[in-house]
């Protein structure tokens, strides 16, 4: 050793002696809680007195039972749970065989569990208790090295409880999936009327998770109320513990109002307190739709069938005043009935909404042509007819055509009728010209078709007829505003 | 040579130490307070304690050649010192760890 190291060397075993002797003091005095001795078994801790107080506390406080016992089986330690699970006294377990509490039928697993407590062993056994009721429990054994003394760990789970709540998560788990899937939405408040729960459905009506927010806030009321409460008061009253069945509401849901049949109750707990309410929805807005659209098509239908006789009346009336015959009469009516019967087919397919003029023409003309001939040539600017105009044009082209087909082109084989339509300043201009027919001479009086033309287009149309008796055919010109004629919006 | 780190740099100077206790009995829960109390308001931001529970750790306990807990290990800066018995004192921490008093 160096002659100027020496100091430093003694300065550091003066350390290391000092160390040593304020180790051995703290021993003395009672200052640790363990000694660690290296031996040729390996390190083992001396644990002092009261320095296993804490786990003793920790295991005599655990939720599972935790037994101790010698290899042979007795029971050297139970904790407390152990004592409530068998139903009996510390004393009358410990110092006994750990078997006289399973049962029976269960004594050789048991021996052979306690010899597998090495390995780390568990098993279900069913334990006796103290008043002979058997409970079912998970052992898990363990070996527990106790400084040369062989001794067994056991854990004791008490299925029964865990069992319980088992079975108490999987019904709530079981409910909740209900309520998710539950096509009604459904929401819980709580006694401040906060919403705590909603449904999936409620979810998706209020456009939002509404937890936190009041019903109000979440579903506000629109327009009329049908039963003239509110949602907010049906849920209040639920509150106040009354219950409510299948009141319609509207709501104002972010996709637009709904229609609801809402039922609400109290929500009490197990001692009868009034929690929260319970609110359920069911979203009867497409019922609704259908029941008022069913409501507006009965309307409309009487009004029509009323329309309707109303319109035959007339042309009966009007088609009587000018033929004495029956016969000529019910030619002529039955024909006039049959262009209303074409417009009514059209009416019918498109709804009784807006109806094309050129499909409308052709339905109207049809009968007056042959398959095939094309004598009748119709070029038309299309334009949507409300229905009224629809039945009333359709009447007009009926007279039109039953002249032609009487006096005029179509009464020889040669003639033939161009039917031109356009929209210019807000009217319709449709052209009638017929050609290839019998010289054409005014008549000498108003006949019954030039009458319904003009009562048709000028008094309910405020628009104009132009007949021009041109020797080759007759030309007749129809002008009629559209503002009144023309169908509106729904036409694509 | 001084034992400890050069004096203008003893602010920087980082401490490992460790605690070896015996489970949570109170004076091992007594210790490890008082270790992080002298740490806290002496060396703070610049020190790591480890407490081992020796029953846990039994190897550590042996490659330190411990003998009994608790005791505090200070393992850097050189050279390691070791406390054992009673941290309830904040003198007797702060001789342990090589620091001066007060």
């Amino acid at each position: 050793m160096a002659h100027d190291t020496l100091p430093a060397t003694i300065e550091d075993l003066r350390a290391r002696l000092a160390e040593a002797e304020e180790t051995l003091r703290a021993i003395r005095s009672g200052e640790v809680d363990a000694l660690v001795i290296d031996s040729e078994q390996g390190v083992q801790v001396y644990t002092l007195k009261g320095a296993e107080e804490p786990y003793r506390i920790l295991v005599e406080r655990m939720r599972d039972g935790a037994l101790t016992l010698t290899s042979d089986g007795v029971v050297v330690y139970a904790n407390r749970h152990v004592a409530e699970l068998l139903a009996l006294p510390l004393e009358r377990i410990t110092g006994q065989l750990f078997r006289s509490f399973v049962v029976e039928t269960q004594h050789a697993a048991l021996e052979i569990s306690l010899r597998a407590a090495r390995e780390g062993w568990r098993g279900e056994f069913a334990l006796v208790r103290g008043d002979g009721a058997s409970v079912p429990a998970l052992l898990s054994f363990s070996e527990l090295p106790v400084q040369g003394v062989s001794a067994v760990a056991v854990i004791v789970t008490d299925l029964a409880e865990q069992k319980r709540r088992d079975e108490l998560a999987a019904a709530a788990r079981f409910a909740k999936a209900v309520l998710e899937q539950a096509t009604e939405a459904m929401v819980v408040c709580d006694a401040r009327g906060r919403i705590t729960y909603a449904s999936r459905a409620a979810v998706v009506l209020a456009g939002r998770d509404p937890a936190g927010l009041t019903l109000a806030e979440a579903l506000p009321a629109s327009g009329t109320v049908t039963a003239g409460t509110a949602v907010e008061e049906q849920s209040r009253a639920a509150l106040a513990g009354s219950v409510v069945h299948g009141v319609e509401v509207e709501v104002g849901a972010p996709e637009g109002r709904r229609f609801c049949l809402l039922s609400a109750g109290p929500l009490r707990d197990g001692t009868g307190t009034i929690r929260g309410s319970v609110v359920t929805l069911i979203d009867i807005t497409r019922r609704k739709q259908a029941e008022q659209h069913q409501q507006l098509l009965l309307r409309e239908l009487s009004h029509r069938v009323k329309n309707m006789l109303a319109l035959i009346l007339s042309v009966a009336r009007q088609t009587g005043a000018r033929i004495t015959a029956v016969d000529d009469f019910l030619d002529a009516f039955e024909g006039r009935l049959h262009a209303l019967a074409a417009a009514h087919e059209l009416l019918t397919e498109s709804g009784w909404r807006n109806t094309s003029l050129a499909e409308l023409a052709r339905a109207a003309l049809a009968a007056h042509d042959q398959p095939g001939s094309e004598r009748i040539g119709i070029g038309i600017e299309d334009l949507p007819l409300t229905p009224a105009a629809a039945q009333d044009l359709v009447l007009v082209l009926h007279e039109l055509a039953t002249n032609a087909a009487k006096h005029g082109a179509l009464s020889v084989p040669g003639g033939a009728v161009t039917l031109a339509g356009r929209i210019a300043g807000g009217e319709l201009v449709l052209a009638w010209s017929e050609a290839g027919g019998p010289p054409v001479a005014p008549p000498s009086e108003v006949g019954f078709g030039t009458m319904l033309l003009e009562q048709i287009v000028e008094h309910r149309y405020e628009g104009r007829v132009e007949l021009d008796w041109r020797s080759e055919g007759l030309v007749c010109t129809l002008r009629i505003p559209t503002a009144e004629f023309a169908g509106r919006a729904e036409w694509p | 040579m001084s034992e400890e780190a050069p004096a203008g740099d003893v602010a920087q100077v980082l401490y490992l130490l460790r605690l070896y206790v015996t489970g949570n009995t109170p004076r091992s829960l007594r210790a490890v307070e008082a270790v992080r109390g002298v740490c806290e308001e002496h060396l703070r931001g610049r020190y790591r304690l480890e407490v081992i529970d020796i029953h846990q750790q039994p190897e550590l306990a042996r490659s330190e050649q411990l003998v009994a807990a608790p005791t505090l290990v200070k393992r850097h800066p050189l050279p390691a010192r070791r406390l054992v018995g009673d941290m309830s004192r904040n003198d007797r921490v702060l001789a342990g760890l090589g620091l001066p008093a007060g």
